[in-house]
């Protein structure tokens, strides 16, 4: 259940990367709330920032990567000044991640119960065999045969790989955990069955949950509240409902309407409709434009829109980062994109 | 069965790709297995229909659409009519006007354009083999045309880049005017949009429908993606381990489904509809890997009927129409319709 007990919270986060080109403005502006128990969705196209974001948050990020500003509090603690030894700490026990295709990383020479033994031994000072109990219970919980902790691998196909990485994640009893795109490589039915583990996990271990993908449906199906991220910022931050049924920033609109559905297959043939699509691409991060980052590709910019960056500002129960939310909020997306190929 | 309106009918279609043996296995001279990829198919694409073959990762669509092609021989026995043409009776050296008529779209735009080529060389590239008479103005003018028609416009900004200088989306888009340039009929597109941006996946499929309909182009739609596939196709077949369970107009498919495979693959799409929660019947297990294909049904091992079907092991259930232009596979069709 979630309540509205907060236990991370992010406040004007800026991340960037040095890069030979120069600086990528990755994440920027970044502020949010994780209550206790919610699943948080993160939406965004790719090269949105919400990877980096989520690495951000673990405090894992590549060396050429900083976080430049902002706070990220967990428990009470800013952690962003804590030093890694102290990080050591928390990581992995207060705060973990599925990463994207972490189970083509597992170790292939190590048996997979080995591999997360040594998280337990490491952090909880257990011997070998009670740390290999302990991931038995584990592959219990996200079912996994407790007999196969001694099978390496290769041995594992594409969905029980995933389910291993769960249970690495899980080790620790961690009360937040972000998951990184952890159905994208998975069929179709394997990836109905990992999310439902997921979403059984999360509720009997009343879990807060950071999903980051940019398949909106698995928001629809998944998440409490999402945040819609564009070219590093946050445009649209709100409950799921609201976002998918009313969204009012352009991007959100325009995003939701180029979906396709199955169980409306029959309403859009009947009337050949489109789905859209957004013209253009998004900007490239190594300079940002000044005003509204969507402004180029955006179907209601005006003139204000190039030259300043909206706040992130509340708007009909919602935070929403556009100049002209109000006046969007009762404009159908039809009217702002077409089916224009 | 076949009108004036079929493009292509693919009859008893197969392939079975040999698996490497040993040298011990060599030695003591055992049989080859076989990995059945696709495994005795028939089905038609018709003129100017969008036709989608759906399935997960193993199930063979990929390889039934390169046989198609012909890029792939299929085994003996194997029957492919183009246009009411039996294709493969057709030796190698005289085949090349049939590749005039057939195209591919991959699915990797980063993978499948050359990075030291410029787009113009890249789209242009097919009429050097294809139509090697032409003049250096007129094969310009075709590509000119082909950027005109996948809306890479204005055509100078993009003739004389790289593909490193384009997003996804546009380079999706210049393997779409390569295919197109010398006007085919058919195309097969291989999860054409699987590897881009959500807001660019529209713009590439409502591109695939509009040559349809402006150029009566037929489509060979291959994904995973039971959403994108019930947006642009007319009909489609779901395969499973090399084998068609369900074949039938789209909508009817995806709406009342027979098969237990199709009808636990839609409710495993997630939705993109908070209020459209889906309540799964479980799909137990994974795939089986297509060197070892259960006897008797296929689907056995999976199917939640598997122990209310008395033939599951013992015959293989046949493709048969159990509604008009519903095709189903399953032994306990006529039961589940109800």
């Amino acid at each position: 259940m979630s309540t509205n007990e907060e236990i991370l919270r992010v406040e004007n986060l800026y991340v960037k990367y040095r890069s030979i080109a120069g600086i990528v403005h990755a994440v920027s502006d970044v502020s949010f709330e994780l209550r206790k128990g919610e699943v948080l969705g993160i939406a965004g196209e790719s090269g949105c920032g919400k990877t980096t974001l989520g690495y951000a948050l673990m405090k894992i990020l590549p060396p050429n990567g900083y976080i430049e500003k902002g706070k990220i509090v967990l428990d009470g603690i800013d952690i962003t000044s804590l030093s890694e030894r102290k990080m050591k700490d928390i990581r992995w026990k207060k705060i973990s991640m599925i990463f994207q295709g972490a189970m083509n990383a597992l170790n292939p020479v190590l048996k997979v119960g080995d591999q997360i033994a040594e998280v337990l031994m490491y952090h909880q000072g257990l011997t070998k065999e009670q740390a290999i109990d302990v991931v038995k219970e584990l592959f219990e919980k996200v079912g996994l045969d407790p007999e196969r902790v001694n099978d390496y691998p290769h041995q594992f196909s594409g969905g029980m790989k995933q389910r291993v990485v769960i249970a690495m994640a899980l080790a620790l009893n961690p009360p937040i955990v972000i998951a990184d795109e952890p159905t994208t490589a998975l069929d179709v039915t394997i990836q109905a069955q990992i999310l439902d583990l997921l979403k059984n996990l999360q509720r009997e271990m009343n879990m807060s949950f950071i999903m980051i993908t940019h398949d909106l449906a698995i928001h629809a199906q998944i998440a409490d509240r999402m945040m819609i991220m564009y070219a590093g910022y946050v445009v649209e931050q709100g409950d799921v409902r609201p976002v998918f049924k009313r969204p009012i920033h352009p991007y959100t609109k325009g995003l939701i309407g180029s979906v396709p559905s199955v169980m409306k297959v029959k309403e859009m043939k009947e009337k050949k409709k489109r789905l859209f699509s957004i013209p253009g691409a998004p900007p490239t991060l190594l300079e940002p434009p000044k005003g509204c980052p969507f402004a180029d590709r955006c179907p209601y910019a005006k003139e204000i829109c190039k030259k300043e960056l909206p706040p992130l500002r509340e708007v009909d129960g919602r935070l929403v980062r556009c100049h002209f939310a109000e006046e969007l909020i009762d404009v159908p997306a039809e009217e702002l994109y077409s089916s224009e190929i | 069965m076949a009108g004036n309106d079929v493009l292509i009918r693919a009859v008893n279609l197969k392939k079975w790709f040999p698996q490497r043996r040993s040298l011990t296995e060599i030695i003591m001279r055992k049989p080859p297995k076989y990995v059945r990829a696709v495994d005795g198919i028939s089905f038609e694409i018709k003129k100017k229909e969008i036709f989608g073959l759906v399935g997960e990762s193993g199930s063979g669509k990929t390889t039934t659409g390169r046989l198609l092609l012909r890029l792939i021989e299929p085994d003996p026995g194997s029957q492919i009519f183009f246009d009411g043409i039996d294709i493969l009776s057709i030796p190698e050296s005289k085949f090349k006007p049939f590749r005039k008529k057939m195209q591919i779209i991959h699915q990797d735009p980063y993978g499948s354009l050359n990075p030291r080529m410029k787009v113009r060389d890249i789209i242009a590239e097919p009429l050097e083999y294809l139509e090697p008479e032409l003049s250096s103005d007129e094969r310009l003018e075709r590509v000119v045309r082909a950027l005109e028609d996948v809306k890479l416009t204005p055509v100078d900004m993009f003739i004389e880049k790289y593909p490193h200088q384009l997003s996804g989306g546009q380079r999706q888009r210049v393997a779409i005017a390569r295919a197109l340039i010398v006007n085919p009929q058919f195309i097969v597109a291989d999860e054409p949009v699987s590897m881009l941006d959500v807001s660019v996946r529209a713009g590439i499929l409502n591109l695939l429908l509009d040559l349809r309909e402006k150029r009566g182009i037929a489509f060979l739609y291959i994904t995973h993606d039971l959403a994108t596939a019930g947006y642009i196709t007319d009909r489609i077949a779901v395969m499973y381990l090399g084998k068609i369970l369900e074949l039938g107009p789209t909508e009817e498919v995806l709406l009342n489904p027979i098969h237990p495979y199709t009808r636990a693959l839609i409710a495993a799409v997630p939705e993109p509809d908070p209020d459209i929660k889906k309540e799964r019947p479980p799909l137990l297990g994974e795939i089986p890997s297509a060197l070892n294909i259960p006897s008797g049904c296929r689907f056995r091992t999976r199917c939640p009927f598997a122990d209310q079907c008395p033939l599951a092991k013992k015959k293989e259930p046949e493709l048969v129409e159990v509604k008009k232009g519903h095709w189903v596979a399953c032994h306990l069709a006529e039961k589940l319709i109800e």
